[in-house]
């Protein structure tokens, strides 16, 4: 049978053997792995076999960790701390899904746990989605590093746009108080990663005695004009044991977040702070939060054209926090509130 | 004399049993992930 003639089959929704196509002998089909797929390359004129076309904006991290480790080598995480690293393979990923679209998405299927030592780039991270299949507890990364920032996106090179989603994040369970943040959106003075969505996440730690330092940082902080980290939405972000703060959002121009929780903190580690640097253009602006769920201090300052409906043990608030709305369960409040400030507390 | 009983209020209530269910929700998830006897709390 021809080459020409097995294609034809193929895209009439037809099949044709494997066994002819290896006689075609470029490709090696000797060792595929069940549920790879062949595809063309054109750069080698070979056909090849991956998890998923590498070529398409949508990347399959296994096939990464293959090109780094070689296919059959690398594992998912065995144990605590053990497990190849997957913060590389993400670089990779996100370098050819750059040299080709620009930007895209890196895919995280359900292997168990992922183990993650290296953070991916930050630059290299920027305009890209790192996306599990989700809602959560599917796709998993177990984060082995004391002091990192597990994913950071800083908008370099004016790549703005990107995503995280569908995720379980695990602090590593032997890492004690660590001093790591689990998601940080932050730029300079000329670029940040605007037009971002996290949606789905479930950080918490593999260990009750195990604590994130900080959980999710938006800050915008650097950037006046135009000002701050703008336009974005956090969906369904639960944060679990951190020990300095659980949420902090900075700068932030016109977001949307719905029902985001922090829980299982300690000391601080159940905070949410919304806020800025006290000027117009660095302080935030438009910010709407349904159901949020604080066990610890809910911290407004710094911020106007806020509205927030949920939940928290404390409130505390200043005369900087303005013109905004404030429908709020609280269980104790400290501090003076702005008279441009409405409330419906219980 | 008989120490008078401190009747928690509706929202310590409310919280309590919010923590009591996150940390079980946590700690189930980690039994499962990791088996039995790797919770922290028993380490």
């Amino acid at each position: 049978m021809t080459l020409s003639r097995q294609l034809a089959d193929l895209t009439s929704g037809g099949s044709t053997t494997l066994a002819t196509l290896d006689d075609i002998g470029d490709v090696n089909l000797t060792g595929l792995e069940d549920g790879k797929v062949i595809y063309r390359d054109g750069d080698d004129n070979l056909w090849k076999s991956a998890w998923a076309n590498p070529k398409d904006p949508v990347a399959d991290l296994r096939d990464f960790m293959d090109a780094r480790y070689g296919a059959g080598v690398w594992t998912a995480r065995t144990g605590v701390g053990t497990g190849s690293d997957i913060g590389p393979a993400i670089d990779d990923a996100c370098d050819a899904i750059r040299a080709r679209y620009g930007s895209g998405e890196v895919r995280i299927v359900p292997n168990g746990l992922w183990l993650m030592t290296t953070p991916p780039t930050p630059s290299k991270l920027s305009g890209n989605t790192i996306a599990g299949v989700g809602p959560s507890h599917r796709s998993n990364i177990v984060f082995n590093n004391a002091n990192g920032i597990m994913f950071h996106w800083n908008g370099a090179g004016g790549f703005t746009n990107g995503g995280l989603k569908n995720l379980t994040l695990f602090c590593e369970s032997n890492l004690g108080n660590s001093t790591s943040t689990a998601v940080l959106l932050q730029g300079d003075a000329s670029f940040q990663p605007d037009q971002f969505m996290i949606e789905n996440i479930y950080c918490t730690s593999l260990a009750a005695n195990a604590y994130w330092y900080n959980g999710c940082l938006l800050n915008g902080g650097l950037r006046t004009a135009p000002q701050g980290l703008r336009v974005g939405c956090v969906n369904n972000y639960q944060q679990f044991n951190c020990r300095n703060f659980a949420f902090g959002f900075y700068n932030l121009v016109q977001w949307t977040m719905e029902n985001i929780g922090s829980y299982t903190g300690t000391g601080s580690g159940n905070n949410i702070y919304i806020g800025g640097g006290g000027t117009a253009s660095t302080n935030t602006v438009q910010l709407s939060i349904d159901g949020l769920i604080c066990s610890g201090d809910l911290n407004l300052t710094n911020a106007s054209r806020v509205y927030i409906q949920g939940s928290t043990n404390t409130l505390s608030t200043d005369t900087s926090f303005t013109t905004s709305w404030l429908d709020i369960d609280h269980n104790g409040i400290g501090g003076a509130l702005a008279g441009s400030v409405y409330t419906r507390f219980l | 004399m008989k120490a008078k009983k401190i009747k928690k209020s509706a929202k310590d209530i409310f919280w309590e049993q919010l923590n009591k269910d996150k940390t079980r929700e946590r700690d189930d998830l980690i039994e499962k992930i990791e088996g039995k006897g790797k919770k922290a709390d028993e380490s």
